[in-house]
């Protein structure tokens, strides 16, 4: 076989017997096990890659890092994902991927028409277009969504596993560059635990694109040496293709993991705490404005040489370089010994390192100084570049080539440490930002502290290993720092932008959001002059860039159009992710089942084998809210049971009811003191109903609570409510009154309840044995007894949730099955129903008994409720009392709850709907109140609703109207306990 | 083959107290029950038949019973606390027991705890109150498997089997 | 996911915890003796401390203890936990 014309004959570290087949827009190339899929396509010679994000212009690889903009792929196939990193992806046989950007194709893509009309999309577009009219917002929406997308979301699940995993360590190295691999070295070898994590494929960093020397050999043979040890050692992690993208609190970062050690698992989310953490993030090469410095072909000059060294792929094959700094001297050194023809270097200063520029020339390398570009030939294919001299004597110069190599100097990636809660400050230097003091453990090193000598970072990435280590309480002998290549200081002068050969041309600052200088001076024109807001009204550094090339450009452009320095512009605030998060890796291995807990009680098997239709509406419990017979629809399930439990009997599972354990001397006080009602006269094995405040007088929980022994109370509280209302009632014990001797024992799980109501009831518990004696006279409505039913250990109280005859039969947990198959059994003589929760809902809205969140909502009070016969008027504070107090001296009109009774006996007013007065005409005094819930009652023969109303008390009698997004319906107010307003049935 | 190296297992049923007091009531029932309980949370202490007995704070308890005479105990107990401020509750139905094994175990727990589970500082013999997924649970190394018995509400049963199911990844 | 430092338990993270306001905002002693205005200040202006301040916990996933935290809410600094009365 041939090798393309740009891949460089043994050279690199591609597998050159491995090779890969993969498709890209359509097209099937080839590459090699080692190449990113950038690389590959570069080798394979295709310069455009994608459109840009607001005037669809051609674009092709810029970086060979995670700050690329412009190869930004959607994967295809198994693997469906949007918005990959070309120059981060590893090639793999058979990768199947897209531009994300471009319809149809990224050769001719109809977006690109508005290259055309691209004074229409200046800064602040968006604010100004979608100010007026309204109505024409849906319009702009999807026209814009469908030119300016990034990516389609898979229509399919992800393949392959996504899990998260908690980690600690003693010390964390994000980076494994040439200062990150030191620091993990001096921290492992003391013993420490350590994590080392790096966002490439291998260990190395910059150096896996150079040919520096590290004590007299080659620099990857110094990393493979420290790999090995480091491997080696039991209590060191490493992590490779593993981005750390958001550094939080206490130290607590997260990195997202790509192809983790388990082949089954695709990406891995690590959430780490680490004692001591070092930045090793290195820094990345920033571009400078000139007019279409866009065109594919336009590259990075340290991307340019990477590819030639490690990859073995030239990005072009004669190659012009622009700089402002030496930096770049070495990497022009670098394209030519790799075979790329190096015309000329355009240095922006005066005069260079000497020992540079004498290796330049010795490689027949041009050099122009203070010089820059000022045109740039070629708009799908870089053909020739024009040069002209700073000061504009001579006369401009035209140089052909297909590779322009970009270097306005280098950015330390302080996005962690800025995140981390540090302060960036400016340095002249290098005239970029460096991170300012620290401000959780941590320590940056290396490139990522603007210490862009090798030497440096080998000899700081040693010492931060080792102090970390020591501040874990590891100790061990100093390592010596090994000797390196010499390198020239950068010496560079700030460039961000130069002339514009004609005030049309557009020159890029942040490719990613298509920002150009001409939309910085236009926003600073339109009076925004702080960094965050030319951020927003531009979007520049939004988006996948997060201002990793952009930034410190549009920083420096802002602080020459504003007459100030860059330092005292400042960054904007750098945010979580560094690099996109799949939702794959957001959402973990937790779903289905598992998203959210399902609690089960013993019964839940039952329901789920007998037609109970569950319901799954973020409730814990799933309770089921009917019990279908085969057939029977929702209504008719709902009916029936209803019917059952007035006429006949109902057996319903209790058991998700919290249940708290209140014991100790001084729990009547406390209960008491949380109640409204009295509790004193309250007698061992009675229980009574108890309705419980917050502080501000609305309803917090309402339920029955038991009296055990003499200092033993077992309260029970709403299902969903059990953690809130111990959480509350320990807080009054720790807070408020650490005087009352008071213990509160969670015991929700212990006990299964499960309640027959019904008013044949009483012959169903006696059918199924009971050793007591359960005549009305003997166990009175509110009596609470141990004995044993069905021969089971129980505790049997006379409650009631339906206003019916009901025993409520608690059991241990582990016998609540038992016990239930025991009633079922022992009432099939009776037709025992069992019932669900819509039907239990039903059946206390016949009774009006109120609901927390319904008619117990934030505005109402305890009278409102018409529940003010639980208010204790003869005993002292209690929690909500002053609340409740105030309401009345105020006065005023109050959401009183009654009930209603619609006209039409077929209309179920729906639950939120508001009620208006017909009979007036102020505006104001229209809307009333609202309907709290509403139902056929099957028991009743017609519709009934509970509401809220405005003085509604006053009003019982009047007809109003419900308001329903299809009709309007009357209906007259009335008491609200539609059922045995006397509860004659309860006391039986 | 995919999934960690690891097995899950329900125990069997196990009593429980739960047990709160000051310090003369630790003192009084570690001498009821031959077995000290310890001062502090994170700590455990075992007798030669089965019991266990974990701190959750400095006045609250968890006593686990494996011979099914929770009652008696109780009843003991209480004779000998009368006049104490205390609370002993059975809570015997309010736990139930899941054995994680494997050499991966800490692998597929690290999904689900946010504590540290290293061995360097969770043992055999460690045990921790914790988070676990959306629930809690008592946690304690039993052994360098390593073995870890996680110890849930009743009600979270089938949603930490399956939870460490899925950690575990297997078909 | 701030990393609190339980005195029972020992550090732990956020989600572990629910947060029960701040420490100044007691309940007063005799609600009867406040007025109106008084109360209504109590039960609805809350104090949102910058900087410095002291806060209930509770320890939900853990020991179930309320415990007192030091925290900057400038930038989430936090400072060793007391134990309150009832505590030790």
């Amino acid at each position: 076989m041939t090798e393309s014309l740009f891949r460089i004959a043994s050279a690199g570290r591609v597998d050159r017997t491995k090779k890969l087949t993969f498709t890209f827009n359509g097209r099937t190339y080839s590459g090699y096990a080692g190449d990113t899929l950038a690389s590959a396509l570069l080798a394979n010679g295709v310069s455009i890659v994608g459109r840009s994000f607001k005037y669809h212009r051609p674009r092709g690889i810029m970086s060979a890092g995670p700050e690329e903009t412009n190869a930004i792929v959607q994967l295809l196939g198994d693997f469906d994902e949007p918005n990959v990193v070309a120059t981060m992806l590893p090639l793999f046989e058979g990768l199947e991927a897209r531009s994300v950007n471009a319809r149809p194709t990224v050769e001719f893509d109809l977006g690109a028409i508005k290259n055309l009309f691209h004074r229409f999309i200046p800064a602040g577009f968006y604010y100004k277009t979608f100010m007026w009219p309204a109505d024409r917002w849906d319009w702009y929406g999807s026209a814009i969504r469908r030119v300016a997308g990034w990516g389609t979301a898979p229509a399919t699940p992800a393949g392959g596993r996504y899990e998260h995993r908690y980690h600690h360590c003693d010390v964390l190295i994000v980076g494994a560059g040439p200062a990150g691999l030191a620091a993990a070295l001096a921290a492992g070898r003391t013993g420490a635990r350590v994590l080392l994590v790096d966002n490439q494929v291998e260990p190395g960093g910059s150096l896996l694109g150079t040919n520096l020397v590290i004590d007299g050999t080659a620099a990857l043979q110094w990393i493979a040496g420290i790999t090995a040890e480091l491997d080696a050692m039991p209590d060191v992690v490493r992590l490779s293709e593993a981005s750390a993208t958001g550094y939080y609190d206490q130290n607590f970062l997260t990195v997202v993991e790509n192809r983790p050690d388990k082949h089954w698992v695709r990406e891995r989310l690590w959430k780490i705490r680490a004692k001591q953490v070092v930045l090793a993030t290195g820094a990345i090469e920033r571009p400078i404005a000139f007019a279409d410095n866009d065109r594919p072909g336009v590259m990075l000059a340290a991307a340019a040489s990477n590819y030639c060294v490690r990859y073995g792929v030239m990005p072009g094959h004669t190659a012009v370089i622009f700089t402002n700094n030496n930096g770049s001297y070495q990497h022009a050194i670098d394209l030519v010994r790799s075979g790329v023809a190096v015309a000329t270097i355009i240095d922006l200063r005066a005069q260079a390192d000497p020992e540079l520029s004498a290796a330049a020339h010795a490689e027949g390398i041009e050099i122009l100084h203070s010089s820059h570009i000022s045109k740039v030939y070629g708009s799908r294919k870089l053909r020739a570049v024009e040069v002209v001299a700073k000061t504009g004597v001579a006369a401009a110069r035209r140089i052909r080539c297909d590779l322009l190599a970009v270097s306005g100097g280098w950015n330390p990636t302080i996005h962690l440490f800025s995140q981390s809660g540090g302060k960036p400050i400016y340095d002249t230097d290098i005239a970029s930002f460096v991170p300012g003091a620290t401000v959780q453990n941590q320590l940056s090193v290396g490139a990522c502290k603007g210490s862009f000598q090798l030497s440096r970072c080998i000899g700081d990435g040693l010492v931060a290993g080792a102090r970390s280590a020591a501040a874990c309480g590891f100790d061990s002998d100093d390592i010596a720092a090994p000797a390196c290549t010499a390198e020239a200081s950068l010496d560079i002068i700030p460039a961000w932008e130069v002339p514009l050969p004609k005030p049309s041309g557009l020159a890029f600052l942040d490719f990613n959001n298509d920002v150009t200088t001409k939309d910085i001076r236009l926003a600073v024109r339109e009076g925004y002059r702080s960094v965050e807001l030319v951020k927003r009204y531009t979007t520049a550094g939004m988006g996948i860039d997060q201002g990793k090339s952009g930034n410190v450009n549009i920083i420096g452009l802002l602080a020459e159009i504003t007459d100030t320095k860059p330092g005292t512009v400042g960054t904007t605030t750098y945010r979580p992710a560094y690099s996109p998060i799949s939702f794959g890796a957001m959402a973990g291995a937790d779903n289905g089942h598992s998203i959210i807990p399902w609690r089960r009680t013993p019964i839940t098997d039952w329901f789920v084998d007998n037609g109970g239709r569950l319901d799954e509406t973020g409730a814990l419990f799933r309770r089921p809210l009917y019990i279908a017979h085969a057939g029977e629809s929702a209504s008719d399930a709902i009916n029936r049971e209803a019917l059952a439990v007035r006429n006949g009997v109902g057996i319903y599972d209790g058991t998700p009811l919290g249940k708290i354990s209140v014991k100790g001397p001084d729990a009547v006080t406390f209960l008491n003191r949380v109640y409204t009602n009295a509790w004193d006269k309250l007698p061992v094995g009675r229980c009574k109903f108890g309705y419980m405040l917050h502080d501000d007088g609305r309803l917090l929980d309402d339920g029955v609570t038991f009296r055990l022994t003499d200092d033993h109370y077992l309260m029970s509280t709403g299902s969903g409510v059990a953690a809130v209302v111990l959480k509350h009632l320990e807080k009054l014990l720790h807070c408020d009154w650490p005087d009352l001797d008071v213990y509160l024992t969670p015991v929700s799980d212990q006990w299964a309840v499960i309640c027959v109501c019904g008013p044949l009831a009483r012959d169903v518990v006696r059918a199924a044995g009971i050793d007591i004696n359960v005549d009305p006279e003997s166990f009175r409505f509110l009596d609470t007894r141990y004995c044993k039913v069905a021969g089971i250990d129980a505790r049997v109280s006379r409650v009631t949730y339906t206003g019916e005859l009901s025993f409520e039969v608690v059991v241990a947990t582990r016998h609540g099955r038992n016990c239930w198959q025991a009633l079922l059994a022992a009432g099939e003589a009776f037709d025992i129903t069992p019932v669900g929760s819509d039907t239990s809902m039903l059946l206390r809205t016949e009774k009006a008994f109120i609901a927390a969140g319904l008619e117990g909502d934030g505005h109402a009070n305890i009278y409102d409720v018409g529940m003010g016969w639980v208010v204790s008027k003869n005993k002292g504070d209690f929690i909500g009392k002053r609340s409740t107090e105030r309401d009345l001296s105020v006065g005023g009109p109050r959401p009183e709850v009654v009930g209603l009774l619609p006209d039409d006996t077929e209309f179920v007013p729906p639950k939120g709907s508001p009620i208006i007065n017909t009979n007036t005409d102020d505006d104001a005094q229209k809307m009333i109140g609202m309907v709290t819930i509403g139902f056929h009652s099957p028991n009743l023969q017609r519709s009934i609703a509970l509401a809220q109303i405005r003085d509604g008390r006053s009003r019982i009698g009047e007809t109003i109207s419900v308001f329903t997004k299809q009709q309007i319906k009357t209906a007259k107010i009335c008491e609200p306990v539609f059922f045995d307003p006397d509860g004659e049935r309860m006391r039986n | 083959m995919a999934g960690y190296d690891a097995t899950v297992k329900i125990l069997p049923h196990s009593g429980f107290l739960d047990l709160r007091g000051n310090a003369v009531v630790r003192q009084i029932c570690s001498d009821v029950l031959g077995l000290s309980l310890p001062a502090a949370a994170n700590q455990l202490k075992t007798a030669t038949d089965g019991r266990i007995v974990y701190c959750i704070s400095n006045d609250h308890w968890i006593l686990q019973i494996v011979d099914g005479r929770q009652n008696d105990v109780l009843r003991t107990l209480e004779q000998a606390a009368v006049g104490l401020s205390h609370s002993f509750v059975d809570v015997s139905d309010m736990y139930i027991q899941i054995r994680l094994s494997g050499p991966e175990s800490q692998e597929v727990l690290s999904q689900a705890v946010s504590i540290d589970i290293h061995p360097r500082v969770f043992p055999p013999g460690a045990t921790a109150r914790a988070g676990f997924a959306e629930t809690t649970a008592q946690l304690h190394c039993v052994d360098d498997a390593p073995t870890f018995i996680v110890t849930v509400y009743s009600s979270y049963r089938q949603y930490a089997i399956d939870l460490l199911n899925t950690a575990i990844g297997a078909a | 996911m701030i990393y609190i430092d339980c005195p029972h338990c020992g550090e732990r993270n956020e989600d572990e915890f629910v947060y029960g306001g701040d420490v100044a905002h007691r309940r007063p002693e005799d609600p009867a003796a406040l007025s109106d205005a008084q109360w209504c200040n109590y039960i609805y202006t809350v104090p949102n401390t910058k900087g410095w301040a002291e806060e209930h916990w509770w320890h939900m996933r853990g020991c179930q203890r309320w415990i007192t935290v030091h925290r900057n809410s400038v930038n989430n600094e936090l400072q060793s936990v007391l134990r309150e009365k009832g505590n030790d």
